[in-house]
């Protein structure tokens, strides 16, 4: 019964994870020139995951308490989330930004200004969650009516999604500024 | 209460999860570019990262969650009696990682080839992910259910803890798990 239930969606997750390797590895000349970017991607992808993950959570709380209604329009709560989860997630990577700095290897950053690198990471964070949200909103809002528990299928689906584009917005960020 | 939840309130409890995550993912990216970037063979390898720690998100996760939910309900005891119950959630983990092991093994060394990179050997390329998958369940199916246990004992919500602490600790082992693989393989 779970192998039935879980074997479909993990398949195809891994394949999603497949394409985001497929990528990194064509773009293996501008990595390997600043390996700072291959240290945070497992932490950009954990930090966009978990963020996807709280909003959903929350989203699929407020429409089942009744706290916003099931219907795409602006509230004071969904300002406040907004605002208080991007801000999380720029100290995050802040924090993530200074913490890489310190314990890069040697001229991992010798093509690129630490400032200019922490600024790709802000847009690229910044740009991410404001995508995130609105894929969040709108299709909790979309299950929640049809029935459904947005948890449920939501959280698999766009932490493996986040695993996908992280990875490629952060490289295509990194192409505009070098 | 939710309605009253402030911006600040929400940065707070929201912060210290995502410090303690970003850190451990920061071990597992310490790794790849010390220990597995001087590999030759990084430029194709570097293919099934991303989907072994998809896999490792989806399959380990949902092994927490389903005995977490297994304890709330009363269907596992704080002693993890019945042990069938159990060990049928691990049969079940352990045979959808090592199906979807050999799909990424074989689906990574076919897009290897196809973007001209050198042939690998494929029983390598098979074993790379079976290892590291196997490597990290051993680990984590122990550990994320004591911390289960623990929570549960303690009157904590396991829903609020062990994923976070799991997805760091999981990540951190997969990398390492696939350090240890091309090692013993004796990938160049």
């Amino acid at each position: 019964m779970i192998v039935k239930e879980s074997i479909i969606i993990v398949l195809l997750t891994s394949f999603l994870g497949l394409i985001s390797g497929i990528y990194l590895s064509d773009q293996y000349d501008l990595l390997s020139s600043i390996p700072i970017f291959i240290m945070v991607i497992p932490p950009l992808n954990a930090c966009i995951g978990d963020l996807s993950t709280i909003l959903i959570s929350k989203f699929t709380t407020y429409l089942y308490i009744g706290l916003i209604p099931p219907k795409i329009q602006k509230s004071e709560t969904l300002r406040n989330n907004f605002f208080a989860l991007l801000i999380t997630g720029i100290l995050s990577v802040l924090f993530l930004s200074i913490i890489s700095i310190i314990i890069s290897p040697p001229n991992s950053l010798s093509i690129l200004n630490p400032f200019i690198y922490t600024f790709i990471l802000f847009i690229t964070i910044i740009v991410l969650f404001t995508v995130f949200f609105i894929i969040c909103f709108i299709s909790a809002i979309f299950l929640f009516k049809h029935g459904k528990d947005p948890n449920n299928i939501m959280i698999p689906t766009l932490t493996s999604t986040a695993d996908l584009i992280t990875p490629i917005i952060l490289l295509i960020i990194l192409q505009i500024f070098i | 209460m939710l309605s009253q939840d402030s911006k600040t309130k929400i940065v707070k409890e929201s912060i210290v999860g995502e410090i303690i995550s970003i850190t451990g993912d920061l071990f597992a990216g310490i790794i790849m570019v010390f220990f597995i970037i001087p590999f030759e063979s990084f430029s194709y390898l570097i293919i099934m990262i991303p989907a072994l720690l998809t896999l490792r998100g989806n399959v380990s996760g949902t092994f927490i969650a389903r005995t977490t939910r297994d304890l709330f309900t009363g269907e596992l005891s704080k002693t993890l009696k019945p042990i069938k119950r159990w060990l049928e959630n691990i049969g079940a983990t352990l045979f959808i990682s090592l199906l979807v092991g050999v799909f990424i093994g074989i689906l990574s060394q076919i897009v290897s080839i196809l973007l001209g990179n050198e042939i690998f050997n494929l029983f390598i390329f098979l074993s790379i992910p079976l290892f590291t998958i196997l490597f990290d369940l051993i680990i984590s199916i122990p550990l994320s259910s004591f911390l289960n246990i623990s929570c549960f004992r303690f009157g904590l919500d396991p829903n609020n803890l062990v994923n976070p602490i799991m997805t760091c600790v999981d990540d951190f082992l997969t990398v390492f798990g696939f350090l240890l693989s091309l090692i013993l393989l004796g990938v160049p």
